[in-house]
This record gives structure tokens, C-alpha cells and sequence, in this order.
């Protein structure tokens, strides 16, 4: 068998300029692999990651039966801040970081409007170490601002003549970001209904506007401090919900197992992709789209395979025949081309990962490539990042493909009778 | 011994009388709230009204409505007009709205009550009454300048009560409601409802046929209900409250 190999692959060296279409073949299916693959990889991480570090942490923590009902923000579905729960969702392993809010809705009026609002309240304290990246669209202040800080979605300001064009400044061209000032000092009240249904309305300051690029949540969003919400709806150390931070993307689902273990069957825990299934669509979507394309790759260098492999054969014809003439048996043949064929995938489909890897290495060091989160001006940056079971996968594939692409040609060439193929040219 | 009896009797009559009207002169708070309760939220009734919301952007839309009412938590809306909203239905279970929608042939629960019909509808809390079962009333002495009037300062006893406080002002003759003011525990007016066109709806119901409700906090938004026919006679069965009739 080693013999066989050796031979496969000085057959290999002999025509070169063959041998290098193939493997350049080979190469560029299996590098074009790696290279897709890469920033398939690397959007999906800048997707889940807006979402676990900007949107909704890893994990949340509910009271059981909140989730079903969680398009009613429904509050009397709270439960006590701080105390044991906290203290044991701290405890699991893999969990980094975690804080209170709560999430209402109501009415926010502005003196002559009014239009209804979904409102998280958030602890400024913790929120940071959960969600890191919040501020990122965030233009203005925070709501650590001050006590009766709001922030508001961007489309939401707007329609409530808070957000305006800076003095003098042209409205902007379509997919230009406007140049715009929240008008200082004005006020607006949030009204809402507390757990019994006591209506109350609590003034508040309007600091910052978030555009995040969702035109859904940009009109009917707000964020204010969670003391704020706390005595609006009458429910002083009360939540309705803990945001979890883990240590990475890939811990999330075995953190929210121990997580589920750890608090007992009172509470409910979803993951970001049960919270944001859109997300998990998308990124589900583009891993598919990806194999597909991948996939068409190889299939594409590997037929070259069986092309170069049948004029090996056909160039080859007495070579065989004296081979067979001399004792070789029609399977030692088989092999010896089937080899010859799994040594250029080997070659190719390794040179050409190497290559797509180094092509992903150098463009993620320089930061990755930048582009519009859809509907918005927000540059994010897609950081290539050649996914681990794909650099295994993908040269294997090839292997395996070229391999079987040979085995046709290898055994037509078993196949030959030593008396003809003497007399070939 | 006849004419002493008769005399007894007339006497016991005529102090009667006198001590009536001098009772029914000064009516006390709690009194007013049930008279209340009474004119604006019998326990059961069938009728039709309509109502104007006037909305954020100057714009308006009428209603017209039929309805059910069963005891204090059971409510159900059909909506005849505008032609956009005819077959839907709401229903009001205590704190669960359910919106019927003819096309889907389908309830589906309303998330919240002030994004009904982009907030037409939000003004009409106000309308919601048990105030003798959730408010203790005061009466005050000075009306404010409202002509003939009553004041009855409300203050919330049970969770239930939506409005931290209310001012409410009726006649001096029948009790008959002219307008209320409804705060908030912060001391914000949420809403003002103004009552006017008493008249008699029948069965011995009279009641105002007009009610505006103004959002104080989103001034360019108010309301004018109108009511047309009230039926109190009507004993809505328990079986036109539940999900399944919806549509029927």
C-alpha cells in the first residue's frame, strides 16, 4: 500500500502542468469553501452577538408563563428583586453578569399627544456588565442620566416632535443619516396602569433616542431607570425579569440547562434565540444558503477531478498495459489511481484551505469589513472567522468526493486489456 | 277615638313629610356616589350609542355601537360603524379584552387597552363604574364656580380603583352628573368627563345622553359618547359573555 502511495504521487509530479489544474481546482472549490464559510460565520456571530450583548442577553429569567404571554407585558407576573433567586442565578456556571428590569406598557404623553409604548426599565448599574454594546446605537445620554431619564426609539422621538433636524440642516437624502438635536428640556409623562389597574403618570426627561435599525421597535420603545417604573406602576422591588450574561456564545444553551436546574419550576428561562427567533431564523437561513454554495464548490472541483483522472487514463493507456503486462493486478491499478486522485484532493484541499485561511486571517485583522445594519446608517463590522467542523469538513469532502470521482476512471483503466492498451499510442 | 287616631296619623304624616324633604336636601356623599352608580352603571343593560374620538392628529371617526352589560365586569361591544370596523366585537372580561375580528372569524386578545382602534377608545375608562364599592366620597363645601351643583371628592379605598382621586359634580336637584375631573396619585388631572342632554331612556332610567371625556395629558385628544336607546329592563344572559359567542 505504501509503495502504491509512493507511486501515486510521483505520478502526480510527472505531468505538471495536469496535476496543477487539478489541484488549483481542488484549491479554489475548497478555499471558496473556507472563504464563504468564513463570513457566513462571522455575519452570524455579529447577529447573535447585537443580540446577546445589545438586545436581550444570553439568557432571561421569568416568572413560569411569562413567555406565552409576554406580547401583554404582563406585570403582575413579577417577582421580588434581589433575595435568593438572584443569588442562585449568580451561582451557576458560565453566568457572568445579571440585572433586573421590567417591561410595561402604557401611554406616553407629550401635552397635545399621546401614543401607546412598550417601556423596559432597566437598573443602570448592572445593565452595562449584561449588555455592553446597548449604548451603541444610543444617540445622547443614557438612562443613567438622571432618575427621570428616558430614552426613546428613534422613530418614536420624532413622532413626538422631540427629535428635530438641526437648525439650518437640510433634510437627507434617502439612506443618509439626518442631522438631528433632541430639543432640550422637554418634558413628557408616562401613564400607566399599575398590577390592579390604578392609573398613574409620572413625569420624565427625554436624554437620548436609539435607532437600531428595527422600524417596529424604533416607533414604540422606551427605556427608563427601573426606580422610575417601580413607583410609576405602584411596585416598589418588584421585576418581571432578569437579562443573564454568559462567557460566550457557544455556552449559552448549556448555562440555561444548569440555569433551569438551578431556580426551580416557579421561574422560566428562554435563551436569546426563544426570545428573538427572527435572529435564529436569519442566522439558521445563511448556514444553509452557505452549505448549498459550498457545496456546489466542491461538486464543481471534484468533477474536474474526473475529468483530469479520464485523460490520465486515456494518455496513460500503455503505461497500464505494460504495468498489467508486467504482473500489476487490475486492482493494484484501481488503487494506484484512486490514490494518485486522493493525493491531489489531499494537496489541493489543504493548499486551498491555507490559502481561504489566510485570505479570512488577514481581513479579520484588519477589523473585518464593514456594512449597514439593514434600514439603518449603524456600520456594523462582519469579523471572517473559519468555523472549526468547516476547516475539517471541507477538506474531507473534497477528499472523499475525489475519491469516489476516481473511481470510474481508475477502473475503466482496471479494466483495460493488457494486449490492446500495448498496442496504444 | 277615630278622630285621635286620624290625627295620630296625620300628625306622624305631616312630620314625616317635613323630615323627608329636609333629608332629601342634603344628601350625603356616599348616597351621591350610589346615585351615581345607579344613573351612569345600572347592573345590566342592552343599548346603542356612538361615539366621536377626536385624535392626535386632528382628525376624527364615529362609531356606532350597540352593547351588553352584565354586572360590573362583563361588557361586550358590537360595532356597526364605519363600515371598517362593522362585525367586530370587543369583550371586556374583568381585565381581559378580547377584539373579534369578522374577516378572521377570530378573537384575539388585546394586548393593551389604549392601542384599541389607535386609542379612540382609551378616554372611555372613565366610564367604568363601581364608585361606591371603590371610593370614599367627601362632599366639599365650595363647587368651584359650577353653578347648582354638588362636589363629591373621591379618594380610592380598594386597588381596583383606577384613579387615585375624583371630582365629581352633580346637581343639586337630581343628582344627575355635570362633570368629574380624575387624578392620579402624583396629582395630574388624567381625564375630565363633562355630562350633558339628560333624558329619560325609559323603565324610569334617566340619565345624561352626552358625555365628552377630554385626556388631559394629550389635550388633542377627546371623546363625545352619545347615547340613543338604553334598555335596563334587559337581563343580558351569562352565556353572551363567553369567547365562544363571539361572532354569533
Amino acid at each position: 500500500m505504501l509503495t502504491q502511495l509512493w507511486l501515486a504521487a510521483r505520478n502526480v509530479r510527472r505531468n505538471g502542468s495536469r496535476t496543477a489544474l487539478t489541484l488549483g481546482a481542488i484549491g479554489f472549490g475548497v478555499g471558496m469553501t473556507f472563504f464563504l464559510g468564513g463570513f457566513a460565520q462571522g455575519f452570524r456571530n455579529l447577529l447573535i452577538d447585537d443580540t446577546i450583548l445589545a438586545r436581550t442577553g444570553a439568557l432571561q429569567v421569568h416568572r413560569k408563563g411569562y413567555f406565552d404571554l409576554k406580547d401583554n407585558q404582563p406585570i403582575d407576573l413579577d417577582f421580588a428583586q434581589g433575595g435568593e433567586l438572584e443569588s442562585r442565578i449568580r451561582g451557576v456556571r458560565g453566568v457572568t453578569a445579571v440585572t433586573p428590569r421590567l417591561v410595561f406598557s402604557g401611554l406616553l404623553n407629550n401635552g397635545s399627544n399621546a401614543t401607546t409604548v412598550v417601556v423596559t426599565a432597566l437598573d443602570p448599574a448592572t445593565n452595562k456588565a449584561v449588555l455592553p454594546n446597548a449604548k451603541d446605537d444610543l444617540n445622547g445620554r443614557d438612562v443613567e442620566a438622571g432618575p427621570t431619564a428616558a430614552v426613546l426609539g428613534a422613530d418614536l422621538a420624532r413622532a413626538m416632535g422631540l427629535l428635530v433636524l438641526r437648525d439650518g440642516a437640510a433634510p437627507p437624502p434617502p439612506g443618509q443619516k439626518p442631522d438631528e438635536v433632541l430639543q432640550p428640556g422637554r418634558m413628557v409623562s408616562f401613564q400607566a396602569a399599575g398590577k390592579s389597574g390604578r392609573q398613574n403618570l409620572l413625569e420624565a426627561d427625554v436624554v437620548g433616542s436609539i435607532d437600531n435599525g428595527n422600524a417596529f421597535e424604533s416607533k414604540r420603545v422606551a427605556y427608563v431607570p427601573l426606580a422610575f417604573a417601580q413607583e410609576l406602576l405602584g411596585m416598589p422591588g418588584r421585576i418581571t425579569e432578569y437579562a443573564v450574561a454568559v462567557t460566550g456564545r457557544d455556552a449559552v444553551d448549556r448555562v440555561a440547562a444548569d440555569l433551569r436546574a438551578a431556580i426551580g419550576p416557579e421561574y422560566e428561562v428562554q435563551t436569546w434565540a426563544e426570545l428573538r427567533p427572527n435572529v435564529a431564523d436569519v442566522t439558521r437561513f445563511v448556514r444553509i444558503v452557505l452549505t448549498g454554495i459550498c457545496i456546489v464548490f466542491l461538486v464543481i472541483a471534484v468533477i474536474g477531478v474526473v475529468n483530469t483522472m479520464l485523460m490520465s487514463v486515456l494518455e496513460r493507456t500503455r503505461e497500464i498495459g505494460t504495468m498489467m503486462a508486467v504482473g500489476v493486478r487490475r486492482g493494484q491499478v484501481l488503487l494506484l489511481f484512486v490514490l494518485e486522485a486522493a493525493v491531489l484532493a489531499l494537496l489541493g484541499g489543504v493548499g486551498g484551505g491555507l490559502l481561504g485561511g489566510a485570505v479570512i486571517a488577514v481581513i479579520a485583522a484588519r477589523g473585518g469589513v464593514g456594512a449597514n445594519a439593514p434600514g439603518t446608517l449603524v456600520v456594523k463590522y462582519i469579523v471572517p472567522v473559519v468555523p472549526a467542523e468547516l476547516a475539517l469538513i471541507a477538506p474531507a469532502a473534497a477528499l472523499v468526493g475525489a475519491v469516489l470521482a476516481a473511481l470510474y476512471p481508475a477502473w475503466r483503466a482496471s479494466r483495460l486489456r493488457p494486449v490492446e492498451a500495448l498496442r496504444a499510442t | 277615638m277615630r278622630s285621635l287616631l286620624s290625627s295620630a296619623l296625620s300628625f306622624v304624616v305631616a312630620s314625616l313629610l317635613l323630615i323627608a324633604p329636609a333629608r332629601a336636601a342634603e344628601p350625603t356623599a356616599a348616597e351621591i356616589l350610589r346615585r351615581y352608580d345607579q344613573i351612569m352603571g345600572p347592573v345590566n343593560f342592552e343599548g346603542v350609542s356612538q361615539m366621536t374620538a377626536h385624535r392626535d392628529d386632528g382628525s376624527e371617526r364615529t362609531y356606532k355601537m350597540r352593547y351588553l352589560k352584565a354586572g360590573q365586569e362583563k361588557f361586550r361591544l358590537f360595532f356597526d360603524e364605519p363600515a371598517a370596523v362593522r362585525g367586530q366585537e370587543l369583550l371586556r372580561q374583568g381585565d381581559n379584552n378580547w377584539i373579534y375580528m369578522p374577516a378572521l372569524k377570530r378573537a384575539v386578545r388585546l394586548a393593551n387597552r389604549d392601542s384599541f382602534q389607535g386609542g379612540d377608545f382609551n378616554n372611555a375608562d372613565v366610564l367604568r363604574v363601581n364608585y361606591e364599592a371603590d371610593y370614599t366620597g367627601t362632599l366639599l363645601a365650595d363647587t368651584e364656580g359650577v353653578a347648582d351643583s354638588r362636589l363629591v371628592e373621591l379618594k380610592a379605598r380598594t386597588a381596583e380603583a383606577a384613579y387615585d382621586r375624583i371630582k365629581l359634580w352633580v346637581r343639586r336637584s337630581d343628582a344627575q352628573p355635570i362633570q368629574a375631573e380624575f387624578y392620579t396619585a402624583s396629582g395630574k388631572m388624567l381625564r375630565k368627563a363633562e355630562f350633558s342632554g339628560v333624558k329619560a331612556f325609559g323603565n324610569g332610567h334617566v340619565r345624561p345622553s352626552r358625555i365628552v371625556m377630554r385626556n388631559m395629558q394629550a389635550t388633542q385628544r377627546y371623546s363625545v359618547m352619545t347615547f340613543e336607546s338604553i334598555n335596563t329592563k334587559a337581563n343580558p344572559p351569562a352565556s353572551k359573555f363567553v369567547l365562544d359567542d363571539l361572532g354569533r
